[in-house]
């Protein structure tokens, strides 16, 4: 109501203001039996229709009267000259209208700072529609923030998200803050279908309540129930129903066959369903097919089970954590022989948190960076429009002097850089749109959360709030100075006048603008420096002409100790390939991040010294480590002999050899490792010493590397390497057709080459790296652009001085350094606060830099370098027009 | 002032609204007035549009408007009460002679339907 009465003492005529408490009586009269949103609704209606009204009846009034006047005829009375209550809408709309004009005047001018304001906000908007879908939206799921993630420390493990059946039910048990806990395995790989129409598909195992703990309803049939812990049941997702099974309704109820036992289809997930946990969470958005995960209370040695946790609505985070914590201290006075003596710690993070945890620095840098770009594009603006203002200077004196208050000629200004901003605001949301499409194309692939990063309400109000900012931002300032003109000063310099205040002003932006420059392209060349290392980093292997790809046997079909045999046998047809020059095989994929981790130790005779130490270890097959291109420093590679004898040997890397045997040659030498396999003896004899692949990742601290025989496992699944002369991909479908003739009796899957692999794991980098070089190049082109304005305009300014001064003999090199001299001030000033800026900042940078110190001098140097030859460049121009000046002509204008 | 007021054309909302005021006598103020013309003639009215006659009927010089003081209760208003003039009578009674010559010898025409 108070805003309805204020826009009507606006609007109407000074002697029309009963009408604003009348309005209220109508009101209150029609509305009294309605909902109030009805009678607000009513209201406003009412409000709006009378400003409207009395506006038009008003203009109607001032015309007919100067129609009469005209016509020498009798003036209506009523109060026609503005007084200060006059100051309304129609007014605004006057003062709107004549911005409008005076804009399109100058459509250049207009077109210019609309563009450069459109490429600060553009970037602005992308930048925070994926903040908005990462961090602001809350997960899909029901009451998203009471949902936790189960993470251990586990003997040096960091915040390992898995945990064993035994534990799960013990949380169950004592966990009071939580309302629910559930748990769902690590993805696997299951075939759908009989004979050629195999097909390989994620699925993965789930506990019975754990769709309810999401809130997530099956859109067809039920979720799990009791009842099938004695069933062979499958859900399957929206996406596997579509493609697969044509959609059809009545596959409910149906059996389907996966991995050549009939399953009953119990439900469909929903399309929008998707489950997100955070690092090393092990279950992708490609997961298919959901089995009912059954819970043995005896189980405790294999973490491997992502367990969530709904809180209670009045338990907190804190409370909930220190439970687990104590709950975990427990179990491991519980259960000694399953813990040894490893530090083992229980913790639970936020859902949300957890999941967005490892791209959060990254986007907050990005963040700030677009927030500099901003900044560089609202005061280059500023420097265009203040520059608009003085050659207006006249204009705006004369209005003054002609009785306009300052306010008014504020307005104007104002209303001007509104109008600006608000075609830069669309144009820059329209940008963002298209833009963030070419930005997720690029994106490494490990971003979560991708569907949620749409222009949705929260990012167009962002957007308008950006508009109105960034507006305030770049005209208060040419208002500011416009508006506070002295007329007779202005008017008597002809409109040439320099006053030195606006030129410090000017100054001062061109200063800043360079700062921020200076910033931007100090951390894009931190992130090239990044680059550079991560593409130098020796990954101990070498990814060029070798393909991945994952083989399944029939498990039902081959027994366990065949299995190794088989895959074996696999190896050596696809070797007998021509062009394939090394075959070799591993149970995980090489930067799959997926390692199976344990303890190790060279006391071989005492039973439970694990000392807290962590290797990484591979199940290989023959010849692996020259598949891999890895190299040998000592002793030899796993042999066809070691998996036919099944002998209890390891191929270590230098840096467990180092670590543990200090000085000697450990080849001959034993260690056991904490690993139970039924075939595995876990004393075993170092054959040979290599240099440490980085085949965890590139980037973490490297985790020793242990090759083992692949006969010790029983294990139906493996990646197989294979190596070429050249070009390895050409070879995909002969390679298909050998495993198929080797007698799996599965497809092969996941064919990929190693060295999209090796991208792939620094895809991240490679990401940042490109936004921010292209917001640093950017910035640099605006400041220079901003260096260039400002010095032409001044130069425009002295030319009378100019002159003058070449009249009284000055060279032109004279005047040539003058104005030189004048650009590179403004650029040293601007490095010395952006250097400052840069030092405070850097530390910010430190989470996404790898190999390179966040104040890097080098890296500082050349960034100075760069801005001080663009500087340099931006002022060469100008200051060449300048003594290019006749000083006759320039003394005649 | 030259001009002849009488000569001044009625619009259907003024017209109307300068009756209202008529039959309200002392109680003709704005609410009141789009309640006579909804009431009687059966005509609902926007708001709006009643106000903007008003102003146009005051400028006209053919109703006189005067405030009164607030109501003597917590958050009364002043209101602005509204007589027509005599030179609005004048008009009235013009436009209605002049409706009824037109009317003339129409009546069975209309009760023949």
């Amino acid at each position: 109501m108070n805003a309805g009465r204020w826009l009507l003492r606006h609007t109407l005529p000074p002697d029309e203001l009963a009408i604003v408490g009348e309005i209220e009586e109508v009101c209150a009269d029609r509305y009294r039996h309605a909902h109030r949103w009805r009678a607000h609704l009513g209201y406003w209606h009412l409000v709006l229709a009378i400003a409207f009204r009395f506006t038009v009846e008003r203009r109607r009034e001032r015309q007919h009267s100067t129609r009469r006047r005209l016509a020498g005829g009798p003036v209506l009375p009523g109060p026609e000259f503005p007084t200060e209550r006059n100051l309304t809408m129609s007014s605004l709309l006057d003062d709107v209208r004549q911005a409008l004009r005076h804009l399109l005047r100058r459509p250049g001018f207009s077109a210019t700072v609309v563009l450069i304001l459109a490429v600060g906000i553009g970037p602005a908007i992308a930048i925070f529609t994926v903040v908005n879908g990462l961090l602001l939206r809350p997960l899909p799921y029901e009451d998203p923030e009471r949902l936790g993630l189960v993470r251990i420390d586990l003997s040096g493990l960091e915040a390992h998200p898995g945990i064993s059946h035994g534990e799960i039910l013990d949380l169950r048990e004592g966990l009071r803050s939580a309302s629910a806990v559930e748990a769902v395995n690590r993805e696997f790989t299951t075939i759908l279908g009989e004979g050629s129409e195999m097909v390989a598909r994620k699925g993965t195992t789930a506990t019975l309540g754990f769709f309810d703990l999401l809130g997530v309803q099956p859109i067809l049939g039920r979720s799990f129930i009791e009842a099938d812990r004695e069933e062979r049941v499958v859900l399957i997702s929206h996406r596997l129903w579509a493609d697969h099974f044509g959609a059809d309704p009545a596959l409910v109820g149906e059996t389907t066959i996966i991995n050549t036992t009939a399953y009953h289809v119990v439900g469909v997930l929903p399309p929008n369903f998707k489950l997100m946990l955070g690092p090393g969470g092990g279950v992708s958005t490609e997961v298919d097919l959901w089995f009912p995960l059954l819970l043995d209370p005896e189980s405790r040695n294999f973490w491997g089970f992502r367990t969530l946790v709904r809180l209670t609505p009045e338990a907190s985070f804190a409370e909930a954590r220190a439970d687990i914590e104590r709950l975990g201290e427990e179990m491991v006075r519980n259960f000694p022989a399953i813990y040894e003596n490893a530090s083992v710690r229980f913790d639970l993070h936020p859902l949300h948190e957890d999941l967005v945890a490892p791209v959060r620095p990254a986007l907050l840098v990005l963040f700030g960076a677009v927030a500099m770009v901003l900044l560089i594009a609202c005061n280059n603006a500023a420097g265009l429009l203040l520059a608009g203002t003085l050659a207006r200077a006249k204009e705006l004196a004369l209005r003054q002097a002609l009785g306009a208050q300052r306010y008014r000629v504020l307005n104007q200004v104002m209303i001007e850089s509104l109008l600006l901003a608000s075609a830069a605001g669309a144009l820059g949301v329209l940008a963002a749109r298209v833009g963030l499409q070419g930005l997720l194309a690029f994106q490494p692939g490990n971003l979560p959360r991708v569907g949620s990063m749409v222009v949705d309400s929260t990012v167009l109000a962002f957007a308008v709030g950006v508009t109105f900012v960034a507006c305030l931002a770049f005209g208060i300032i040419p208002a500011w100075q416009g508006s506070r003109a002295e007329a007779a000063d202005v008017l008597r310099q002809g409109g040439r006048g320099r006053g030195t205040l606006r030129g410090q002003a000017r100054n001062a932006l061109v200063v800043a603008q360079v700062a921020f420059s200076v910033v931007l392209l100090i951390g894009a060349g931190l992130l090239i420096r990044t680059m550079q290392h991560l593409q130098s980093v020796d990954l101990g292997f070498d990814p060029t002409n070798v393909l991945t790809l994952r083989v399944q046997l029939d498990q039902r079909a081959i027994a366990r100790e065949e299995r190794w045999a088989m895959f074996q046998t696999v190896a050596e047809r696809v070797r007998a390939l021509p062009g394939v020059t090394a075959v070799g095989g591993m149970q995980e994929t090489p930067l799959s991040g997926r390692g199976f981790r344990s303890s190790y130790s060279a006391d071989i005779d005492s039973a439970d010294e694990w000392n807290g130490t962590t290797a990484d270890y591979r199940w290989v097959l023959a010849d692996t480590l020259e598949a891999l291109g890895g190299r040998l420093i000592s002793g030899r590679d796993i042999r066809r002999e070691d998996l036919e004898e099944n002998r209890p040997v390891a191929v270590i890397d230098q840096s467990l050899a180092e670590a543990t045997w200090p000085g000697e040659n450990p080849i001959g030498k034993r260690f056991k490792v904490m690993i139970e396999s039924p075939a595995l003896d876990p004393v075993l004899e170092i054959v040979g010493v290599m240099e440490h692949p980085k085949i965890i990742d590139g980037r973490t601290v490297p985790m020793p590397i242990v090759l083992l025989p692949f006969s010790a496992t029983h294990r139906g699944e493996m990646t197989l390497l294979v190596r070429a002369e050249r070009d390895v991909a050409s070879l995909v479908d002969e390679i298909r057709g050998a495993v198929h003739l080797a007698g799996t009796g599965r497809p092969v899957h996941s064919v990929q080459p190693l060295e999209a692999l090796v991208a792939n794991a620094r895809g991240d980098a490679r990401f940042i790296l490109l936004l921010m070089s292209s917001l640093a190049g950017v910035a640099v082109l605006l400041s220079a652009a901003g260096i260039y304005s400002v010095l032409a305009y001044l130069v425009r300014q002295r030319q009378h001085e100019t002159g003058v001064r070449m009249a009284l003999g000055a060279a032109r090199g004279d005047i040539l350094r003058l104005n030189i001299g004048t650009g590179m001030v403004l650029a040293i000033g601007g490095v010395l606060v952006g250097t400052a800026g840069a030092l405070f900042l850097a530390g910010w940078l430190e989470s996404v830099l790898f190999g390179v110190a966040p104040r890097d001098p080098a890296t500082f140097a050349g960034a100075i370098v760069v801005i001080a030859v663009v500087a340099g460049i931006a002022s060469l121009v100008p200051a060449l027009r300048a003594a290019r000046v006749e000083p006759a002509l320039a003394l005649r204008d | 002032m030259a001009m002849n007021k009488t000569s001044e054309n009625l619009g259907e909302i003024e017209e109307l609204v300068l009756l209202a005021i008529l039959r309200l006598g002392d109680d003709a103020y704005g609410v009141p007035i789009i309640h006579e013309i909804a009431g009687r003639a059966g005509r609902e009215v926007a708001p709006a549009a009643v106000y903007v006659a008003l102003r146009r009927l005051r400028h006209k010089e053919l109703v006189t408007s005067r405030t009164s003081a607030p109501e003597p209760v917590p958050g009364g208003r002043a209101r602005r009460y509204f007589s027509v003039t005599k030179a609005g009578i004048e008009l009235l009674a013009q436009s209605r002679q002049k409706m009824l010559r037109m009317w003339e010898g129409l009546q069975p025409l209309l009760e023949k339907r």
